[in-house]
């Protein structure tokens, strides 16, 4: 068996983020294969992510010249393409092995996007009618993909999506000469929106890459959150740019980690926790504190909000405290109607982070720290110090 | 002392019991009763749940209906989960979440507010982790037309949940799991034992390792590199026996 295709068209996939496999979408007269609401997570690499899926790309011969991928037209790489009966194959034997739970296929613009997405969807055809394969399958349109092929895409899988790369049409043409932001992104964009309300089960997504065109936070989250009201998204990723040799941007400093983490809490802030686009708080330079969570920083700007009586602040109130999710809170509210709390240990067993939440929390009145810190934070932090760096307290 | 079996039913008779008699219930060392008398000993098997649940609420006027509704079905859901834990203390724990969730209601004891509550849910999710771990981690072997088998590394008693959870999956196959206590197959929605013995051979190296090795490793970003957040989703102790163990090992 030669894998070098495989390793070949795995690596060039491997920038692509999402990994999610949770889906409520069923294939009727399937003979192999299922989907669940939570996915499973098959294996984890060395860098920690998940591998759910078969992550392939169709081709990573591509006619784009976008600055940061590996894939670029300009790069000077092995360039190869799988035939789909070939990657339906090699699908299938995986998937009974139960290595992976379904397959994420993405491709490079080969000719044009339309050649490419239908050689992709020949391939969905084979696992889906001549496998009768029931699991999972996100699909990666290409930027410019017209109707009728979206329309299929949606047809055959359960999640679709569509990178938009940069927030903006101004920071897009940064990153790339050849792509389009309104005509080949927002308007695939549009018509995915349009056609998923005639295919309940199916969702769709998008991807940024973050710090590669000088974006600021605040605008990725602009879009996130017109994302989210206006084109039904059900999840933005976000993947910290890091330089490839061999591209424009080669010499350009990775971003940071840590601001892909926060973009992440903030989205996450959005979809479950009722936050609005103007509770984030902003530096000068329209980034997020890389040094306290965008929940705790709410938090610090809105001291009139806390503390919360925790055996009466309403649900919303509750999913304002730092170290409380939607599910922490629900169960609160749940113990509530038959007993009432009285110490942070009982938060504690059910899960809360009491280091972050007790400053904002009461037990009938009762505080069991000082919130005094939420005047300034970084004001009540103490060093000891030595004489002798051997000798300490 | 009221002696019960290690299932839901006799444990909630038990508790049951032991209010209304005011006996102890013998929860560890049962080889101890040889030293009872035998009419000193209360059996949970020869009452009925409901006629205790009576009784108790006539006695204490208490109403413990929520037991057979949604909220009494997940308690004892949670309890049979982790009555397949290994933990030695797993009766003494359901006893003292029951007396939680009797005394301090049942949302208390669930939501795992109390601590034995919480113990509770820790060892129910313990067994329900390996589950789904175990839905990921195990990799198959094709035995022949239809069948898959694979040799799972269980911490728990939780091959039957396993196999079920597969059969969704591939519910046209039989499956195989062969661990050191036995094999046991599922086909149609049903289970049974098998020879172990005649499964091994299809356990062997498949030519698809190097397949999963190498896309395994083509899908590593180094410069992402953090073996802390790997190893808190692949425990160590799982390294010996997956295949992507020995890559992880090297990474160290």
């Amino acid at each position: 068996m030669d894998t070098r295709k495989l390793t070949i068209l795995g690596e060039a996939a491997k920038y692509d983020i999402c990994s999610s496999t949770a889906s409520t979408k069923q294939f009727g007269k399937a003979s192999i294969g299922n989907t669940l609401p939570s996915g499973i997570c098959h294996s984890f690499t060395p860098d920690g992510r998940c591998v759910s899926m078969l992550k392939v790309l169709m081709s990573n011969e591509c006619e784009k010249d976008c600055n940061y991928c590996p894939n670029r037209v300009q790069r000077d790489v092995l360039r190869t393409t799988f035939a789909p009966e070939e990657l339906a194959r090699l699908f299938m034997d995986m998937y009974e092995r139960n290595y992976i739970e379904g397959l994420f296929l993405s491709s490079g613009v080969r000719h044009n996007a339309a050649s490419t997405i239908e050689n992709m969807l020949k391939t969905l055809e084979i696992i889906r009618f001549r496998y009768r394969f029931g699991g999972y399958i996100h699909l990666k349109i290409l930027p410019g993909t017209e109707e009728q092929f979206i329309e299929r895409a949606a047809e055959l899988s359960n999640r679709i999506s569509i990178n938009l790369e940069a927030p903006n049409r101004d920071r897009l043409s940064i990153l790339s000469r050849t792509k389009d932001f309104d005509k080949e992104l927002v308007q695939p964009l549009r018509s995915i929106s349009k056609i998923l309300k005639r295919h309940p089960g199916t969702t769709h997504s998008t991807q940024f890459i973050v710090g590669a065109a000088q974006e600021s936070d605040k605008e990725i989250l602009t879009a996130v959150n017109r994302l989210y009201s206006g084109f039904d998204l059900k999840r933005a990723y976000f993947s910290a740019f890091y330089p490839v040799a061999g591209t424009p941007l080669q010499h350009m400093p990775p971003a940071s980690q840590l601001r892909e983490h926060r973009l992440y809490q903030s989205d996450f802030l959005m979809r479950f926790y009722q936050f609005r686009f103007q509770d984030f708080i902003f530096d000068e330079s329209s980034n997020l504190d890389l040094s306290l969570d965008p929940k705790l920083m709410y938090a610090i700007k809105n001291p009139q909000l806390f503390p919360v009586e925790i055996n009466r602040a309403t649900l919303d109130q509750l999913l304002r405290v730092p170290g409380i999710g939607p599910k922490s809170a629900r169960k609160i509210l749940q113990v509530r109607r038959q007993y009432k709390l009285r110490s942070p240990m009982e938060l504690k067993n059910m899960g809360i982070s009491l280091k972050r939440a007790q400053k904002f929390i009461t037990f009938d009145g009762k505080c069991f720290d000082s919130s005094r810190w939420l005047l300034d934070p970084n004001r009540y932090q103490y060093e000891q110090l030595s004489f002798f760096k051997e000798v300490s307290l | 002392m009221i002696r019960f079996s290690s299932n839901c039913d006799s444990l909630l008779k038990a508790y049951l019991l032991s209010k209304l008699t005011g006996d102890q219930i013998l929860t560890e060392g049962g080889d101890s009763l040889l030293f009872f008398r035998e009419d000193a000993v209360i059996d949970t098997e020869n009452y009925i749940l409901e006629d205790l649940i009576t009784q108790y609420q006539d006695y204490f006027l208490r109403n413990i209906r929520w037991l057979s509704s949604f909220k009494g079905n997940e308690l004892k859901y949670r309890i049979s989960t982790a009555l397949r834990h290994t933990s030695q203390h797993k009766h003494t724990v359901v006893f003292k979440a029951l007396e939680d969730a009797f005394s301090k209601g049942i949302h208390y004891c669930l939501e795992g507010a109390s601590e034995h509550g919480k113990q509770l849910r820790h060892l129910c999710s313990e067994v329900q982790h390996e589950v789904y771990r175990m839905m990921g981690f195990i990799r198959f072997r094709p035995a022949g037309e239809k069948c898959l088998v694979a040799s799972p590394k269980l911490y728990y008693d939780t091959i039957d949940l396993i196999l079920r959870e597969f059969q969704n999956r591939y519910p046209y196959h039989r499956i195989v799991l062969v661990t050191e206590a036995g094999a046991r197959a599922i086909e149609d929605k049903r289970l049974f034992s098998v020879d172990p013995v005649f499964y091994e051979k299809f356990l062997a190296d498949d030519s698809f390792d190097q397949v999963w090795e190498e896309y395994y490793q083509s899908q590593y970003i180094p410069a992402r590199k953090n073996l802390r957040l790997t190893a808190s989703k692949i425990p160590k102790k799982y390294w010996d026996w997956m295949q992507e163990g020995k890559i992880l090992r090297n990474e160290e």
